[in-house]
């Protein structure tokens, strides 16, 4: 959905983000739906200014999140309350799933297809019954192996078997009663800590604003990606919004609130090791992707929009090997590398303490205090050969073998670290132009302001003319594997005597153009599979349509009156569209769900889907159009007219997930990998699948360990921008938030004999640090079955370098990763705390 | 590091194979850390002399350590099969550096 659509909603729940400080711009939406009479509530463990002006807050421990919106299920199952005819004909309620399937509920607290050997999934008991059910989303494979190539096809060969009347035992709408069955209100106060009342306002108020008339949005942020169960925590939300008829339509839906920075932006063009730009799935050593036929084949799905994935891999080829693209060489494929594993972040990091990197890049990016267990990441990097650093002002990660804490532990002696670091001055945002693609997938273009000083540049200069050194110092090699870089197209023009790139170029080639008369490619449905397109990412196709016209630059707001929807207010991929799925806004005959939510609609006379947004479906595809499974339908013929989910292999919205997920097809509570509580639901304790990377200085905390009581979060502060940096390093903000704290409550603080401003320790097995402490009731404790649970929080945007210094929460926390992204979990781990200050060899404040 | 890194490596994918870990990567990170001593002792000798059976060697064994990460950080399962082949590699390779026959 949109930003300016939150404003659309008759119920608004901030969760997982402090929304007010940390996306302000964003916040104002959230405002004007309020004064328009919508709810606006909280739901956090710390009293933030977001809570201060909900109308309902509601506190929670952190990492309880799944057993909160568990219990909201449960509520609008139990209660009947789910949106009947939306959810009947949009979602996979009605689906009957395999008969092996075990639920958590019955299987000991895991799902069938669970080795516990390797901590991982099978996923053939989740599928839908007589079908395989492949996965929309890259890199989605629970096992490294394939199965029998072709299985997908089960999808051609009629729908998945349904029961209307929810009365099949093994439909999805009974397993989903069984599953939620336990979270009642009475349990999520138990584990949650939030009161049972307060709960079943937020639930009631919920359901309320759902229905033809009324719809209600969820924002989160990194408060719920976070987390041991990070992806889970969002499915759960997918699923309130499911069975409440809430996304496709105006005012509903999940807002993924990405970073003031091009977040949205480095995953679409990816920085991830395992996609290639615009979700498409890296190429893997270990899988049928040894040739590209091989890969389209087994990566394809036979039935919904993602029929047309091989269209976007070889325009994508051509894009990037140009010429050297032929149908002889599989248009380059051979070029692409392929993964052996989890080449992300927080593996790369215990590799890189092993010796197996030589070298590293760092752009945008500050590990030393934004990477989890700062201290390991510092001994990695005393491993690297070299390092390269870029940012517009002295950071942590570039000093460390001068002023890191191992130096300053004593730990290490700079004449020990063979590191050779290069630090190079950056450009900063005003002094480049270019895009930045953030919340709501919008692209927005910026211009210069004025050149950077001295020797600083852009990131896309450094990356471009790199590249042009690469070309020539590799320009005589030989070697196969050296040919990738002859075959690259690198041929931006040049500006300026700084020889800067033109990142419209960059734009303009992601956009795509047809190869033989390079002209710009108008939209994605004109790409081809035969090399006579090329495409830099095809969601972004659209964004410069023809020469000289740069959507992203555009800033034409809808006037008073108008639809709303401003699609002349830059460009929102793909296609311009704002929300995504927006077929599910008209009812199955292609009508309103009501006057006050319209937004598509089929134009019977036009015989064309028209509306407010651009539609998300084949615009001439009649609402009454059925697929004629009788011809083993492929592509979007597999999917009727009353189909929104298009991406989906059935068009439906994936209540049940039977493909794609590492960690289950539903959520379920499981405590964090560090917790004081011992899971009441289930055996495991925590997360089974969660990756774990045990060693000397990354150990884990057992559950309840009595050392480490307390709960412990981390979260930014409105203040400093970023890690910090940006903001520690200019006085008139560095003196807004002069030094790192710790938030405890009155109670603790009095507990432990901590004094508001005074000095503590906190500590984990990963390291101590000493802060000063914020004795304030904007956390508080909980009760849990029925004991006390104290939780403290601290901002992470803190280090060494700046006017606003201190200590750097990241020290505390350990490398871990949730099982389908590898992201850290940063939002509930486990601590010590004690008043005073760290003594021995432990590294002090940074006076 | 011993003086003979191969042997080491070979010693340390030994032991990966024979304990099949999942969860714990000790067994991973000591051939690792023996392949990347190995792979230094490798680039020694190519800057020395800059032949091609150095360099192949060289690229031989980077592909085993590319292995052996993806047996301790698997997408979805560890790839024992392809361990074991890479382990074939580093026989290989050691008996090209060190002579162990």
């Amino acid at each position: 959905m949109a930003l300016w659509d939150l404003e659309n909603s008759d119920c608004v729940i901030v969760m997982g983000s402090n929304m007010a400080e940390n996306h302000p711009i964003a916040f104002r939406f959230v405002v004007e739906a309020q004064r328009r009479g919508a709810t606006v509530i909280h739901v956090d463990p710390r009293f933030t200014r977001t809570s201060a002006l909900a109308d309902i807050y509601a506190p929670i421990r952190s990492g309880s999140d799944i057993a909160f919106l568990g219990g909201i299920i449960r509520y609008i199952l139990e209660g009947d309350h789910w949106f009947k005819e939306w959810v009947l004909n949009y979602t996979n309620l009605a689906h009957i799933i395999n008969e092996g399937y075990e639920d958590t509920e019955d299987n000991g607290g895991v799902f069938s297809g669970f080795d516990p050997d390797t901590g991982s999934y099978e996923e053939g008991t989740w599928q839908y019954a007589g079908k395989t059910v492949p996965s929309s989303i890259a890199e989605h494979r629970v096992q490294s192996q394939e199965r029998k190539a072709g299985d997908y096809q089960s999808m051609s060969e009629g729908p998945p078997p349904e029961d209307r009347t929810l009365q099949h035992p093994r439909c999805v709408y009974k397993i989903m009663r069984r599953h939620f069955s336990r979270y009642t209100p009475e349990m999520v106060e138990s584990l949650t800590g939030c009161p049972r009342e307060t709960f079943l306002k937020i639930a009631g108020a919920m359901v309320r604003n759902s229905g033809r008339e009324r719809t209600g949005a969820i924002c989160y942020a990194v408060g719920w990606t976070h987390h041991s169960v990070g992806v889970q925590i969002i499915r759960a939300a997918s699923i309130i919004q499911g069975l409440l008829g809430n996304i496709g339509r105006p005012g509903g839906g999940i807002m993924a609130l990405r970073g003031h920075v091009s977040i949205q932006g480095s995953t679409d063009i990816p920085t991830l090791y395992n996609m290639l730009p615009t979700y498409l799935p890296q190429p893997n050593a270990f899988h049928d992707h040894g040739t590209l036929k091989s890969y389209l084949k087994v990566e394809t799905p036979p039935t919904g929009w993602w029929s047309n994935f091989p269209k976007y891999v070889v325009s994508l080829l051509k894009a990037w090997y140009g010429t050297s693209a032929t149908p002889q060489n599989e248009w380059g494929y051979q070029f692409v590398p392929k993964l052996t594993g989890d080449a992300s972040q927080e593996p790369m990091t215990l590799a890189m303490t092993n010796g197996a990197l030589k070298g590293q890049f760092i752009l945008g990016q500050n590990p030393l205090v934004g990477a989890v267990n700062t201290d390991l990441v510092e001994r990695g990097f005393t491993k690297l050969d070299w390092m390269v650093v870029r940012d517009f002002a002295m950071v942590e990660t570039a000093n460390f073998w001068q002023r890191g804490r191992l130096v300053q532990s004593g730990e290490l002696r700079r004449d020990q670290i063979g590191t050779e670091v290069f630090f190079l001055p950056a450009a900063m945002a005003g002094e480049k132009d270019g895009t930045v693609t953030n919340t709501s997938r919008l692209v927005q273009w910026h211009d210069m302001v004025c050149e950077a000083p001295g020797d600083s540049r852009s990131d896309l200069w450094f990356i471009y003319h790199l590249g042009k050194r690469l070309r020539a110092l590799y320009a005589d090699s030989r070697e196969p594997r050296d040919r990738a870089i002859h075959a690259l197209t690198w041929d931006y023009p040049e500006r300026g005597p700084r020889k800067e790139p033109d990142p419209e170029a960059v734009l303009r080639e992601i956009n795509g153009y047809t190869v033989a008369d390079r002209k710009q490619v108008a939209k994605y449905q004109e790409l081809k599979d035969d090399g006579s397109t090329a495409c830099g990412g095809w969601m972004y196709c659209g964004i410069i349509p023809e020469a000289g016209r740069n959507l992203a630059r555009s800033r034409r707001p809808d006037g008073p009156g108008g639809p709303g929807s401003h699609l002349g207010w830059a460009f929102s991929w793909p296609s311009n569209r704002r929300t995504l799925y927006n077929r599910a806004s008209a009812d199955p005959e292609g009508r309103p769900w009501s006057e006050a939510k319209k937004m598509i609609w089929w134009d019977d006379a036009a015989e064309k889907w028209t509306g407010t947004d651009v539609p998300d479906f084949v615009e001439t595809k009649r609402p009454d159009e059925r697929p004629d499974w009788s011809k083993h339908p492929h592509g979007m013929d597999a999917l009727g007219g009353h189909a929104p989910f298009i991406m989906e292999a059935d068009g439906r919205c994936m209540l049940f997930v039977p493909s794609g997920l590492k960690d289950g097809p539903l959520p379920t509570h499981y405590e964090p990998l560090e917790s004081p509580v011992i899971n009441p639901l289930h055996g495991p304790q925590s997360n089974p699948t969660a990756k774990r990377w045990p060693r000397p200085g990354n150990e884990l905390h057992a559950p309840a360990d009595p050392r480490f009581p307390y709960v412990f979060t981390t979260y930014r502060l409105t203040e400093l921008h970023c890690g910090g940096i940006p903001t520690r390093v200019m006085p008139h903000t560095a003196e807004l938030q002069p030094e790192a704290f710790v938030e405890v409550s009155p109670e603790l603080a009095a507990e432990l004999g901590i004094r508001h401003l005074g000095w503590t320790v906190i500590s984990t097995l990963r390291g101590e640090i000493e802060v000063k402490a914020m004795v304030t009731q904007r956390v508080r404790p909980f009760v849990i079955d029925g004991r006390i649970v104290h939780q403290i929080g601290m901002p992470w945007v803190y280090g060494r370098e700046g006017y606003a210094r201190g200590a750097s929460a990241n020290v505390l926390l350990a490398i871990t990763g949730d099982a389908n992204t590898s992201i850290h979990s940063t939002k509930a781990l486990t601590c010590g705390l004690r008043p005073g200050r760290l003594h021995g060899s432990g590294v002090r404040h940074y006076d | 590091m011993t003086e003979r890194p191969g042997a080491t490596a070979l010693e340390a994918m030994d032991k990966v194979l024979a304990a099949k870990p999942h969860q714990d990567g000790e067994a991973f990170s000591a051939a690792t850390k023996a392949l990347s001593a190995l792979r230094e002792e490798v680039i020694g000798r190519l800057r020395r002399d800059d032949s091609v059976e150095v360099r192949k060697m060289l690229g031989h064994l980077n592909a085993v350590l590319s292995v052996v990460l993806g047996g301790h950080y698997p997408l979805g399962q560890v790839p024992w099969g392809e361990l074991e082949k890479a382990k074939g590699w580093l026989e290989e390779i050691v008996r090209q550096a060190e002579g162990v026959g």
